[in-house]
Formats: structure tokens, C-alpha cells, sequence
């Protein structure tokens, strides 16, 4: 018997031996999403545990490796939903300072906190797409949607964020006009 | 909105939150995972329970079979 037959069957070995052969794949997937490694940590441990009591509804046909990583992204969306408004995004990965860090800073946290507030949704579309330039079809591969509907989140997605971010002018990258600094 | 400003949007986004492509995995977490699969009760299906309840109405409806099941235990 395979080793995708025996964990279906429910073998703890075979489980494990696909984890160690999975696990870090599933974890670089979950960190793009939630962009926090000890919680991508815990979410990888979530995404197997799902895996390990669906064993039953596992189909070998469709491959183990998509099966995964479309629970690996649900488990992402449940944890964004939970996650949204809370806190902001980590900056623990910060672009290099430029010219006027201080600015920079402000402009990129405003853009964090943007991104923040999109739904669930519309954040996991836009991250994977935007930010990590993951293939559409991947995308909606893992989400289970149509590719048509990746774009149409990432479009609304940006609308949302354009919104958001009316008062600072991306393109230049300064902070909106406060009173008292007009001349 | 035009595609010019998409893509300056897209690229402010990528400047405030860089991609991730380089983080990985530093450590097994098998171990942390064994725990959990441990430390999980054992659940019982919707049928398990049903299964006992019909049990125990039966025993209650026919009292007089509890003893050739207990033999046959």
C-alpha cells in the first residue's frame, strides 16, 4: 500500500511521514498570508490537524499536495476573519530607509492599516496576488474559486484600499497636508 | 483608476509590506503536533451515540433479554 493509501486508511506513520515531507511547504504558503511566523507556526499545526481528521474524505486522485494547501488556506481565511481590526500588520520585515524615513514610516503604516481593515476575503486575494505575485490560477486553485473571481476581489480590494488611502498620495509616497503646515 | 495607478498602488503595497519568499521553516513541528493528536479526547460520532441509545431502549422495552446477552458476553 502507498503512503497516501495508508494515511487515508488512518496510519499514524504514514500521517507523519507526509507531515515531515509537507510541513514546510504548508508553512511558507501560511507565512505569505499572515505574514507572521510564529502564527503561521500555529496555523501549519492547525492546517495538519484538520488534514489528519478529514483523512476520510481524502481522495488520492486529486493529489495530496492541492488538498492541502486548500485547507492550509482556509485555515489562513479563519484565522484573518478572527484576526481583522485587531491588530495592525507586523513591520517586522520593513523596506530599507529612504530619503525621508520618518515620512516613509507613516505612509507605510497608513498603508498597513488599510490593508488591515479589507475583509478577509479580499485580504488573502490581494496578499497573494499583489504582494507576492502568486500565479492567479494558484490562487484560485487554493481559494476554490474561479480565476475570474481572484481578479474581481483583487480588483475590489484595490478599490477598497484606494479609498482608504485617498488622503495620502501613493504615488508620491507623502502624508496627507496636516493644518498648519500650508505656507 | 487606471492601470498607472494600480500598479504605483501595488507597488506602495509591496514597499510597506515586502514579500515573504524568503522565510522558512526553522524547525520540525512534529513534535508539536504529536502533543495535540495526544491530548485530543476521543470523540464519538452522531452514529455511536445512536447506536448506544438504541441499545439502552431496547434493554428497556425487553428487560428479559439482558440475561441470554449477558451469557453470550
Amino acid at each position: 500500500m502507498d503512503l497516501l493509501a495508508r494515511f487515508a486508511a488512518g496510519d499514524r506513520e504514514a500521517f507523519e511521514d507526509l507531515f515531515r515531507r509537507e510541513q514546510a511547504a504548508v508553512f511558507r504558503w501560511i507565512v505569505r498570508i499572515v505574514r507572521n511566523r510564529a502564527t503561521a507556526e500555529d496555523l501549519t499545526i492547525e492546517t495538519f490537524w484538520r488534514v489528519y481528521r478529514s483523512r476520510g474524505r481524502f481522495d488520492a486522485r486529486r493529489g495530496f499536495d492541492g488538498w492541502v494547501r486548500r485547507i492550509a488556506t482556509n485555515v489562513a481565511l479563519d484565522h484573518l476573519r478572527v484576526a481583522r481590526r485587531e491588530t495592525e500588520l507586523p513591520d517586522q520585515l520593513e523596506a530599507k530607509p529612504e530619503a525621508n524615513p520618518a515620512e516613509r514610516r507613516e505612509v507605510n503604516r497608513a498603508i498597513r492599516m488599510a490593508f488591515a481593515t479589507l475583509p478577509a476575503r479580499l485580504r488573502i486575494a490581494a496578499t497573494l496576488a499583489l504582494i507576492e505575485e502568486e500565479p492567479y490560477s494558484e490562487i484560485a486553485d487554493a481559494l476554490g474559486i474561479s480565476v475570474t473571481a481572484v481578479k474581481s476581489r483583487v480588483f475590489r480590494a484595490l478599490r477598497l484600499l484606494r479609498h482608504e488611502l485617498e488622503p495620502w498620495s501613493i504615488a508620491r509616497n507623502e502624508p496627507p497636508e496636516r493644518e498648519g503646515t500650508k505656507t | 483608476m487606471n492601470e498607472r495607478d494600480d500598479d504605483a498602488l501595488q507597488a506602495a503595497l509591496k514597499r510597506a509590506m515586502p514579500p515573504m519568499d524568503e522565510i522558512d521553516l526553522e524547525r520540525d513541528l512534529w513534535p508539536r503536533l504529536e502533543r495535540r493528536l495526544a491530548s485530543e479526547p476521543v470523540r464519538f460520532a452522531w452514529l455511536d451515540w445512536g447506536l448506544a441509545a438504541a441499545a439502552i431502549l431496547w434493554l428497556l422495552l425487553f428487560p428479559e433479554i439482558l440475561l441470554p446477552l449477558l451469557y453470550h458476553l
